[in-house]
C-alpha cells in the first residue's frame, strides 16, 4: 500500500471502508484461496456435494462426478414440481435439473462416469493419483470393494484428503441404515424441541432448511481446510476424514445433552419464545402487510420478533404498550424469564400487536428504543439492498442457464474472497475437459468412451 | 391450556439416570454374526478413527493462538470451538466479571446451573461452547486495557470480536489498527446481519433476530390451512451455522496466509447470511418466477415421501423419492393394511414421480400412510421399513438421543471429566479421522482463571502489574 | 367399501366420496366435516389419529372440510370450498413444469425444455453466440 492510499484508508469512515474491501463487483480482482488445489467428488444429494461446493468456492479445481445422461438423484428434486433449469444434458436436452440441486453444485467440472464399467474405474483411479482432496458417499466399503477407496488413495497418494460423508457413518450399531437429512433432524432431538408445544396445540417442526446437510458439509469443509493446512505447514501427509450425517444434531444440542446429563430434564418445545430471556420473542401481528396481494404468502398476517430483555427495556416496552403494571409485576429478568411468566406476559403482547402490521409493530419499537425485526419472507428478503451489496444474494449471468439469483459466499474475506462462477452445469458438461487435461484421453478415445456408455 | 406443568412451585423431582444408562454395546455386540469379509471394512475404519486413541495423535491446528473477544452471543464462541477442538490455543477473552452470558440458564432456573470447585456458576450454552479454551478477562472500554491487547496482539494469529458496527475502530482496535501492529493477524467480526450495510447490526441483537431477517422462521412450521405459523428454531440455529462458515473463512484466510499471500486480512461473516447461503432454493425460485417459498410443515415441496407424521406414540420419519423407494413403503404398509397399499398403488394419479409432488397428492399420501403409522409406535414403524430398506426413525427426544446405542458407540456423546466443573455430558467433536481427531479435553474454565498465565506468557506482567491492572478494573 | 373402518380416510356413507383428513389438521379433532362430494355434514372424533365412531350425519355447520378427497373413480376434487386451500407460492399453482424464459428482472434465462439442435455441446445456443 503506498503512503497515499495508506492515509485514504485511514480517513475514510468505518462503513467506507468495509465497503472498499469487501467490495463485491472487485472480487474477481483478487487471488483464491484454493487456487491449485483440486477436489473430485463422487457425491449425491446434498451433505456431499456442499462440502466441494465450499471449497469449489474459494477457487479449487472441483470435479464432480454423476452417473451418465441423468446425473444424480438431486436433480430430479424441485419445489412443486415447477421450476426447472435447461438442458439437464446434451443428451436430454428437453429434460432440466431441479432446484434442489442448487446451492450444493456451483463452481464445479461437471464429468459423468458409470462406475459399474471397469473402465471408469481406471479413470478414477487416475483422478486419484492427482487430486488433493477426494469427497465421496457411497455405501462405506463400496469404494474400498471397487479399489478406489481410502486405504488404496493413500497408498497411491498419500498426501490426499479422503473425505467419507454419509448417514450412519461406516462403523457402528447403526452403519447400514439408510439415511436422510431429516432423519438426522429426527433421531438427533431437533425436532422435539423447535415447534409449539402440545399443549399449545402444536407439533414437532422441521428446520426448514436441510441443516445436516448442508452444515455437515459446512463442518468438514473446515476439517479439510485445516488438513490442508497441516498437511503444506506441518506433516506433508494427507487424512482420512469421517462425518456421519446424524452426528451434527448432538453436536447442536451440545447444551441441550449437558442439561440432561446433569438433571434429568428432557428438554420441550416452546414455540416462538426463548427459554433463556424474556422478553425476546416473536409476535403474531394481526394483519397482513399486503392485504390486497394475489399471493397468499403475503396475504398472510405478519409475526415479528421483539427483544426487550434488560431491565430498562421492558420497562420501556410496558410503557409502549400502555402496559405499565406488566413492568410493575415483572420488574427483574429472573421475574419475567419463568415459564409461567412467559406464558402470562407473550399473550399481553400479542393483544397489542393485534390490530397491526408487523411494519408498524416495527416501526413503534424501533421509535421507542426497543430492539425489533420483523419475520420476512424470501421476496422481501430478495429485495433488500444489504444482502446484495454483501454479495450474499446475488444475481450472476451463468454461463449455461443465464440470469440467476443465487446465494453467494456466506463469509467476507478483504483479500481473497470466495466467489460464484456459475450456479451448476449439465450432466457430463466437462467430459471433454476433465479426461482430455487429467487422465490423458484423446478426442477419439472421449468419442469411444461415450458411445460405450462409460461416460 | 394445562396449567400444571408451567408452575414454577410444583415441578415434580426427576431422576437423574446415570450416563449411560443402558451400557454401550462393545465390539463384539455390533459385529456379532456379520460375515468376516462385510466386516473386515468396518473393524479397518474403526481402527482409523476411534477416538480412544485420540490421545496418541497430533492436532492440525496445534501452535495457532485465537484471541475470542466475543461476548453476549454464542457466533463467536460457537466459531472458536472449531479451533480448539482441533488444537488452536483458545483465549477467551471476558470483561471483567465474566461474559453475561454465562448467567444465562433455562427459565432462570439456578439449579441447572454447572457449579466450579469454588462455587461459581455457569449456565449450559455458554459452558458447552467454552471447550478447550482459556479464560481471562480485559476492559477494553478502559485505555489500559487496550494497551494490554496491542501488546500481544503480535502473537496471535486470529482475532474474533462481535462489537456493535465500528466500535473496535473507534477504540483504535479494530482491523485498520490492530494490522499495522501485526499484519499476520486475521481479524474476524461475527454478529447477527453485519457490520456494514444497511441493515447492520444494533448493539444487543440475539438470535433469533437472524433467523427471522432471512427468511427462515417464515418458512418452518406448518402452513396456514394446517393451522400453523411461523416458527423459530428450538435452537439459535443461525449462530451456529453462522459460525461455522465464521470458522471456515477464518480458516481459509490463515491457509491463504502460508500458501502464499504472507500476511492477515479483514474476515467477516454473519447469523444471517450463513443461513441465507444454505437456504436451498428460496433466491433462485424466487429469481425465476417471483416464487414466495411457503412453510410447508414436516413435508418437503421436492419430495414425496420425506416427512415426519405422527404415529402411535409420537413421529415417524419416512423417506424415499423415487419409485423403488415408493413401492417398497407401500409394500410394507400393505403387510398390515393391504387395502391402503392397493389403493396407492392403483391410483393413476400417483403413477409417475413427478405426478407426486402437488400438494393434494401429498395430502393423499401421508393421509394414507397415516392410517397405518397410527397403529403404530415409532420402532414398530422404523424396524417394519428398515426391513425394505427404508430411511425411516422416530422423532426422538433429548433423553433417547443420549442412550442411542450408534452415538454412544461412535463417541458422538461422551461424558467430560472436568477439572473445575466435574462430569458433563456433551455433543462431541464432529471432527472424526485418522490422522488429526478433534477432541474435547476439558469443558470450561472459571471467569479469568487463566489471567496470570497468560498475562505472564505473553505481555511479561509480573505479580505487581497484574494485581495493578486487577484493582483498576481492567482485567 | 375397503374404508368403511379407516381412521383418517372418510368415505361418505352418502355418495362414496373419498375423503383424505390429513394427520395434521385431523389428528386430535372432534367436531363437524363437509363431506367434498355431497356437502353432506358428519360429526366425527379423531384421538391421535384412530376415530372413535364412525360418521354420523348431522346438520351444519361444518368445522372443517378435508385436505383433499376424490370420486371413488380417482377423479380429483380440488374446488376451492370444497377441500382445504394449500399452501401456495405465487397466485398460481400448476404442479408440473412451468416454462419460463425470462427472469423476474426480464432477462433471459433457459427455463424452458430445449432441442439437441438449440445445444452447442451442452451450452444453449442463445448463449453461446451472445444471443441473450
Amino acid at each position: 500500500m503506498t503512503a497515499a492510499v495508506s492515509k485514504n484508508v485511514k480517513d475514510m469512515t468505518f462503513e467506507d471502508f468495509c465497503r472498499a474491501v469487501f467490495d463485491t463487483t472487485k472480487r474477481f480482482d483478487k487471488p483464491e484461496v484454493l487456487k491449485g488445489i483440486r477436489v473430485v467428488s463422487t457425491t449425491q444429494y446434498i451433505l456431499g456435494p456442499s462440502c466441494a461446493a465450499y471449497l469449489a468456492e474459494l477457487g479449487a479445481e472441483t470435479i464432480k462426478v454423476e452417473l451418465p445422461k441423468r446425473g444424480e438423484p438431486m436433480r430430479h428434486t424441485t419445489p412443486f414440481n415447477e421450476p426447472f433449469l435447461y438442458p439437464l444434458s446434451r443428451w436430454m436436452p428437453d429434460k432440466g435439473t431441479g432446484l434442489g440441486f442448487f446451492g450444493a453444485n456451483p463452481n464445479e467440472y461437471f464429468l459423468s462416469l458409470d462406475f459399474h464399467k471397469p473402465e471408469a474405474i481406471q479413470i478414477m483411479k487416475r483422478l486419484a493419483a492427482k487430486t488433493d482432496v477426494f469427497a465421496e458417499n457411497y455405501r462405506a466399503g463400496t469404494f474400498d470393494r471397487w479399489g478406489i477407496g481410502a486405504r488404496q488413495h493413500m497408498q497411491v497418494n498419500p498426501r490426499v484428503i479422503y473425505q467419507w460423508m454419509g448417514g450412519f457413518g461406516g462403523w457402528g450399531p447403526g452403519r447400514n441404515r439408510a439415511s436422510y437429512d431429516i432423519l438426522g433432524q429426527a433421531q438427533g432431538g431437533c425436532f422435539s424441541i423447535t415447534g409449539w408445544h402440545k399443549e399449545y396445540g402444536g407439533m414437532p417442526s422441521k428446520q426448514t432448511i436441510w441443516i445436516m446437510d448442508y452444515w455437515g458439509g459446512a463442518i468438514s469443509a473446515f476439517n479439510i481446510l485445516a488438513s490442508l493446512y497441516w498437511r503444506d505447514n506441518v506433516s506433508g501427509k494427507g487424512n482420512f476424514l469421517e462425518y456421519s450425517q446424524v452426528h451434527g444434531a448432538q453436536r447442536h444440542l451440545t447444551d441441550f445433552i449437558a442439561l440432561y446429563g446433569k438433571t434429568g430434564i428432557v428438554p420441550q418445545r416452546f414455540g416462538n419464545w426463548e427459554p433463556l430471556l424474556c422478553v425476546h420473542g416473536i409476535l403474531k401481528c394481526g394483519k397482513s402487510s399486503y392485504p390486497n396481494s394475489k399471493n397468499p404468502q403475503e396475504q398472510e398476517v405478519g409475526f415479528c420478533l421483539v427483544s426487550a430483555y434488560k431491565d430498562e427495556d421492558f420497562a420501556k416496552l410496558c410503557k409502549l404498550i400502555n402496559r405499565a403494571d406488566l413492568a410493575k409485576q415483572y420488574p427483574t429478568h429472573a421475574d419475567r424469564v419463568a415459564a409461567d411468566a412467559q406464558s402470562a406476559i407473550y399473550p399481553e403482547l400479542d393483544k397489542w400487536a393485534a390490530d397491526k402490521t408487523k411494519e408498524d409493530v416495527d416501526k413503534a419499537c424501533k421509535a421507542a428504543g426497543i430492539l425489533s425485526q420483523p419475520v420476512l419472507n424470501s421476496k422481501e428478503v430478495s429485495a433488500s439492498e444489504h444482502w446484495k451489496l454483501r454479495g450474499t444474494i446475488q444475481w450472476i449471468d451463468d454461463p449455461t442457464f443465464g440470469d440467476v439469483q443465487t446465494q453467494g459466499p456466506a463469509y467476507q474475506l478483504s483479500e481473497t474472497p470466495g466467489r460464484i462462477r456459475w450456479a451448476f452445469k449439465p450432466v457430463g458438461a466437462d467430459n471433454e475437459y476433465v479426461l482430455s487435461k487429467l487422465c490423458g484421453y484423446s478426442g477419439s478415445a472421449i468419442a469411444d468412451l461415450e458411445q460405450k456408455e462409460i461416460i | 391450556m394445562a396449567d400444571k406443568w408451567r408452575t414454577e412451585k410444583k415441578r415434580p423431582t426427576i431422576k437423574i439416570l446415570p450416563w449411560p444408562a443402558i451400557p454401550t454395546p462393545t465390539v463384539d455386540e455390533v459385529y456379532a454374526g456379520v460375515d468376516e469379509k462385510k466386516k473386515e471394512y468396518s473393524l479397518w475404519v474403526e481402527s482409523a478413527v476411534r477416538q480412544q486413541f485420540n490421545a496418541d495423535k497430533p492436532e492440525s491446528l496445534d501452535g495457532i493462538r485465537v484471541l475470542d473477544c466475543t461476548a453476549n452471543m454464542q457466533i463467536g464462541h460457537w466459531c472458536s470451538s472449531h479451533f480448539s477442538e482441533l488444537g488452536a490455543e483458545v483465549i477467551m477473552v471476558e470483561p471483567p466479571g465474566g461474559d453475561p452470558t454465562r448467567k444465562l440458564t433455562p427459565f432462570g432456573r439456578q439449579e441447572y446451573m454447572f457449579q466450579d470447585k469454588n462455587g461459581g456458576k455457569c449456565g449450559a450454552r455458554f459452558l458447552a461452547e467454552a471447550r478447550n479454551k482459556f479464560s481471562v478477562t480485559l476492559d477494553l472500554e478502559k485505555e489500559e486495557g487496550r494497551a494490554l491487547l496491542k501488546k500481544i496482539i503480535p502473537q496471535v494469529d486470529i482475532l474474533i470480536e462481535n462489537a456493535p458496527p465500528g466500535h473496535y475502530d473507534k477504540l483504535g482496535i479494530g482491523y485498520r489498527q490492530l494490522s499495522e501492529l501485526n499484519p499476520r493477524l486475521i481479524y474476524l467480526w461475527v454478529g447477527q446481519r453485519g457490520q456494514w450495510g444497511p441493515l447492520k447490526d444494533e448493539p444487543g441483537n440475539l438470535d433469533p433476530t437472524a433467523q427471522c431477517s432471512m427468511g427462515f422462521v417464515h418458512g418452518t412450521g406448518a402452513p396456514v390451512a394446517f393451522g400453523g405459523t411461523p416458527t423459530r428454531s428450538g435452537w439459535w440455529l443461525c449462530d451456529q451455522v453462522g459460525g461455522t462458515f465464521a470458522a471456515m473463512g477464518a480458516m481459509a484466510a490463515l491457509y491463504a496466509r502460508e500458501r502464499f499471500l504472507g500476511h492477515g486480512q479483514f474476515v467477516e461473516c454473519t447469523a444471517a447470511e450463513g443461513v441465507i447461503r444454505i437456504i436451498d432454493y428460496n433466491w433462485g425460485w424466487h429469481g425465476m418466477d417471483g416464487s414466495i417459498r411457503p412453510r410447508y410443515g414436516n413435508w418437503d415441496l421436492a419430495i414425496n415421501i420425506y416427512a415426519v407424521n405422527p404415529c402411535a406414540d409420537g413421529q415417524i420419519m419416512v423417506g424415499g423419492g423415487h419409485d423403488r423407494l415408493w413401492f417398497r413403503i407401500w409394500r410394507t404398509v400393505g403387510k398390515d393394511r393391504p387395502e391402503l397399499e392397493q389403493h396407492i398403488c392403483e391410483d393413476p394419479k400417483l403413477r409417475v414421480v413427478t405426478d407426486r409432488l402437488p400438494h393434494y397428492m401429498q395430502v393423499e399420501t401421508y393421509t394414507t400412510m397415516c392410517d397405518w403409522t397410527k397403529d403404530k409406535t415409532r420402532f414398530e414403524c422404523e424396524t417394519a421399513l428398515q426391513e425394505e430398506e427404508v430411511a425411516s426413525g422416530g422423532v426422538s427426544f433429548l433423553d433417547e438421543v443420549c442412550e442411542f446405542p450408534h452415538y454412544k458407540y461412535r463417541g458422538h456423546i461422551m461424558q467430560v471429566d472436568d477439572l473445575n466443573y466435574g462430569k458433563v455430558l456433551i455433543g462431541a467433536s464432529g471432527f472424526i479421522g485418522m490422522n488429526t481427531p478433534g477432541r474435547v479435553k476439558w469443558i470450561g474454565r472459571p471467569v479469568g482463571q487463566d489471567n496470570e498465565d497468560v498475562y505472564r506468557r505473553l505481555a511479561g506482567l509480573n505479580r505487581e502489574n497484574l494485581s495493578g491492572l486487577k484493582k483498576g478494573g481492567v482485567i | 367399501m375397503p374404508f368403511k373402518d379407516a381412521s383418517l380416510i372418510l368415505q361418505c356413507p352418502k355418495c362414496d366420496t373419498i375423503n383424505y383428513l390429513d394427520p395434521f389438521t385431523f389428528w386430535n379433532f372432534k367436531g363437524k366435516i363437509k363431506c367434498a362430494g355431497c356437502d353432506a355434514v358428519f360429526a366425527y372424533e379423531l384421538k391421535d389419529g384412530h376415530r372413535q365412531a364412525p360418521p354420523a350425519e348431522t346438520k351444519g355447520p361444518h368445522d372443517k372440510v378435508p385436505g383433499f378427497a376424490q370420486t371413488k373413480d380417482w377423479k380429483p376434487i380440488t374446488t376451492p370450498g370444497k377441500v382445504a386451500v394449500g399452501p401456495q407460492a405465487r397466485e398460481d399453482f400448476q404442479g408440473k413444469p412451468i416454462p419460463i424464459t425470462k427472469s423476474i428482472r426480464g432477462k433471459r434465462v433457459s427455463g424452458s425444455p430445449l432441442k439437441a439442435e438449440d445445444l452447442v455441446g451442452s451450452v444453449p445456443k442463445f448463449f453461446y453466440s451472445g444471443n441473450a
